[in-house]
């Protein structure tokens, strides 16, 4: 889009008339010559009274184009350019990613519209598969725009937003996403326990969907199987880690990824490798900070609040009694999800790299902790999947095609090009000089005046 | 050889002395009249050139030398000449010297040249007819006559071929030596087929094509309307531009009566007024003598 500073300027267009009037006009007042004959002259007289006419049209034209260029130079031309940054954000509730998106079918999602307070919006629509709508008035000024919706079926899905202007403009915006029936969870446990039917391998298996539960594969799994490839890795028996599994641990941790780390009470400081505090470049390698005892007669007992600490879990309270055995000094910066009644942290979180190491200061079977028999271990440990596995923004892309809302929350940007112009009239002055000398390039024209 | 110049013409009084001085001077390097008449002495030979007269073949010459040759033959009797001046308003034209002064110094002097071999000489001028005339005479002074004559014209009037030299060709009986001295600026086809009409009756021509220094290299420069001095139509005219094509259009014109004379059989010398009479006649005339027809001194 073009436009000019100072349009005032464009009444200097007025100067048009000189050239214009110098083309009408008649020319210089010819010398009066007696010549023996015109006989010679007439062969080439029509010929040259063409070419001699559109001479002077070109230079008309010329001197035309100059004076336009000139004006519009001082006139400031700029160029609006419209950049289309994304005109909103949205985003959706955690579980709801990019491929590999996984989410849980059935489970209900919220997508987030932030508007800006410039925007020009009347309706936000959500289609989910092109099928289901669901419509959202959206009023004026800033503020947000909710729309809760669930995906059925597993498999993949695409969102479209469809944002109508209030010029009946309309914008669209997709993006991919899958649903699962589960999250691709690595358990390395002791096959030993894994036989127990112990508390967490049930509460996978009782979900309503299920998971793939490689229990057996142990530490040996993370040799064959890439660790990227999964969600969450729970490990049971830290005290078990080599180095090899350490780094490979590390590296799935670097890239994204989940462990949770049971520190059970059973556990000896005698199988403590050295892994967790030294090995690694930090200085308590997965630990979320200083380990300052282990003594199962110390072990914190009592009953625990769940606190709303854990952000998914939303605002419910369950009361739950374990024994822990270890006890933890807890690095500032990592987030202490869960308190013991005696203000003991018993889940701490930590961020490695770009993934989540959550240490369990109790049981990974949870024996002895009540947290089966409450019930609230399914809504307890899905929030916490939840959490150790957070939705990537969807990322949403513009359907150009049908991109016509420009007003919403574009980029304004400016472009000068007076020196174009400027660039222009230099050009067309030299043009007018060669014409003026009456001898063009190539153009050997500027016979006679008629 | 020192020529005079054309522009001296007006330092010297009177076209009579000038003449005089012209043909006095070339002759000095120049003993033999080249004039040649018919069916008389014989003079020499030459090498057949097309358009020699066939009759004129030495063919006992030729069973000798298998080659084909042209006698010529000393006039006995009186060449009867003419010199038919073109005075045409266009022959007026020239700034440093008009064709029509050096035009007149060029009739002058050939008439000097004629009734100094004791031939006569008669000039008649000529533009849209026969205009006036001076009947051929062989006195000496008749010459005096002639440049009279000269000087008490003026040009004018349009160059019109076709009357006055279909005219006089028609009323001349006798061969005769003629004598054209014009810048043809008239419509060529009038201008070739009078010509033809004198040829036609065995005269021997001579056709000076003259052209003003000016009206050949057209060396103004600017913006002019320019005039025809015969018609008095005008156009508005860039001269510096249109000088190409111009001299394009009037070497293809000279070309074209230069070829006409020479395939008609007459004698062809094409000058500017800048060149020199005296030189005009001299390389003329060598020409001539060595069997030459066409000089061009541009």
């Amino acid at each position: 889009m073009f436009f000019f500073e100072i349009p005032s300027f464009f009444f200097g267009l007025l100067a048009l008339a000189v050239p214009v009037i110098l083309h009408l006009l008649p020319r210089l007042k010819p010398q009066l010559m007696d010549f023996s004959s015109l006989k010679y002259f007439k062969e080439g007289y029509f010929r040259m009274k063409n070419r001699l006419m559109f001479f002077n049209m070109l230079r008309l034209l010329v001197r035309v184009a100059c004076i336009s260029c000139i004006v519009a130079f001082f006139a400031g031309p700029m160029r609006k350019i419209l950049i289309a940054k994304p005109a909103l954000h949205f985003h959706s509730a955690p579980g709801l990613r990019i491929e590999p998106a996984v989410i849980l079918a059935g489970g209900k999602q919220k997508l987030v519209v932030e508007l800006p307070a410039s925007h020009q919006m009347s309706e936000v629509t959500l289609s989910v598969d092109g099928r289901e709508r669901f419509g959202r008035a959206v009023p004026q000024g800033a503020g947000t725009v909710e729309i809760p919706f669930s995906f059925k079926d597993q498999g993949q899905h695409e969102l479209t937003v469809a944002i109508v202007s209030q010029d009946g403009g309309r914008q669209e915006y997709t993006a991919g996403c899958r649903t699962t029936p589960g999250w691709n969870a690595l358990f390395i446990v002791d096959e030993e326990q894994l036989r127990k039917n112990t508390v967490l391998p049930s509460f996978f298996s009782s979900m309503e969907h299920s998971m793939m539960l490689s229990s057996r594969a142990g530490f040996d799994m993370l040799e064959r199987i890439a660790p990227s490839g999964y969600d969450l890795v729970v490990i049971s028996d830290a005290g078990r880690i080599d180095l090899g599994t350490y780094r490979k641990l590390e590296k799935y941790l670097q890239e994204g990824g989940s462990v949770w780390l049971f520190l059970p009470p059973d556990l000896s400081t005698d199988y403590l490798n050295k892994i967790l505090f030294s090995y690694s470049e930090v200085n308590h390698g997965f630990l979320p900070g200083r380990l300052l005892s282990w003594n199962s007669e110390d072990a914190v007992l009592g009953r625990t609040v769940f606190s709303r600490t854990i952000s998914s879990i939303g605002n419910w309270q369950g009361r739950f009694s374990f024994k822990g055995s270890f006890l933890i000094d807890p690095e500032p910066e990592n987030e202490i999800l869960l308190f013991s009644g005696k203000g003991k942290p018993l889940l701490i979180k930590k961020d490695f790299g770009e993934g989540r190491v959550y240490t369990f200061l109790f049981s990974w079977d949870a024996a002895g902790t009540g947290l089966w028999e409450t019930k609230l271990i399914v809504p307890f440990f899905t929030d916490l999947l939840i959490h150790s596995c957070p939705a990537e923004p969807v990322k949403w892309y513009s359907r150009a095609a049908n991109d016509s809302l420009p007003s919403v929350s574009d980029q304004e940007t400016f472009s000068d090009f007076s020196w174009l112009l400027l660039l222009f009239s230099l050009l067309f002055l030299f043009c007018e000089g060669l014409l003026a000398s009456g001898r063009p390039p190539g153009l050997k024209c500027s016979g006679m005046v008629c | 050889m020192k020529f005079l110049n054309p522009e001296q013409f007006a330092k010297i009084a009177g076209l009579e002395l000038f003449s005089r001085k012209i043909v006095d001077g070339f002759l000095s390097g120049y003993h033999q009249s080249s004039f040649h008449g018919y069916n008389v002495e014989f003079a020499d030979h030459k090498t057949y050139e097309r358009g020699d007269d066939l009759r004129n073949i030495d063919w006992k010459l030729f069973g000798r030398t298998d080659r084909l040759f042209v006698k010529r033959f000393h006039e006995e009797t009186n060449l009867r000449s003419f010199v038919l001046l073109d005075n045409s308003a266009s022959m007026a034209f020239g700034d440093s010297i008009s064709k029509w002064d050096y035009s007149r110094v060029l009739c002058a002097s050939l008439s000097f040249l004629m009734l100094r071999q004791k031939d006569s000489v008669g000039v008649w001028l000529f533009n849209e007819g026969l205009q006036a005339m001076v009947p051929p005479r062989a006195k000496k002074s008749h010459f005096t006559s002639i440049c009279r004559f000269l000087e008490n014209s003026s040009p004018g009037g349009k160059t019109f071929f076709g009357e006055s030299i279909v005219g006089l060709a028609r009323n001349l009986k006798k061969r005769s030596l003629i004598c054209v001295i014009s810048d043809f600026l008239g419509e060529e086809d009038q201008i070739f087929p009078a010509l033809r009409s004198l040829s036609g009756r065995k005269h021997d021509i001579i056709v000076f094509h003259l052209l003003s220094g000016e009206e050949y290299e057209l060396p103004y420069r600017g913006f002019y309307r320019v005039r025809d001095m015969e018609t008095g139509d005008h156009l508005d005219l860039r001269l510096d531009a249109m000088r190409s094509e111009y001299q394009s259009a009037v070497n293809a014109g000279r070309r074209k009566v230069m070829d006409f004379c020479l395939s008609a059989g007459m004698d062809y010398v094409q000058h500017t007024t800048r060149t020199p009479v005296e030189k005009v006649l001299f390389e003329y005339l060598i020409k001539r003598r060595r069997g030459g027809r066409g000089v061009v001194l541009l």
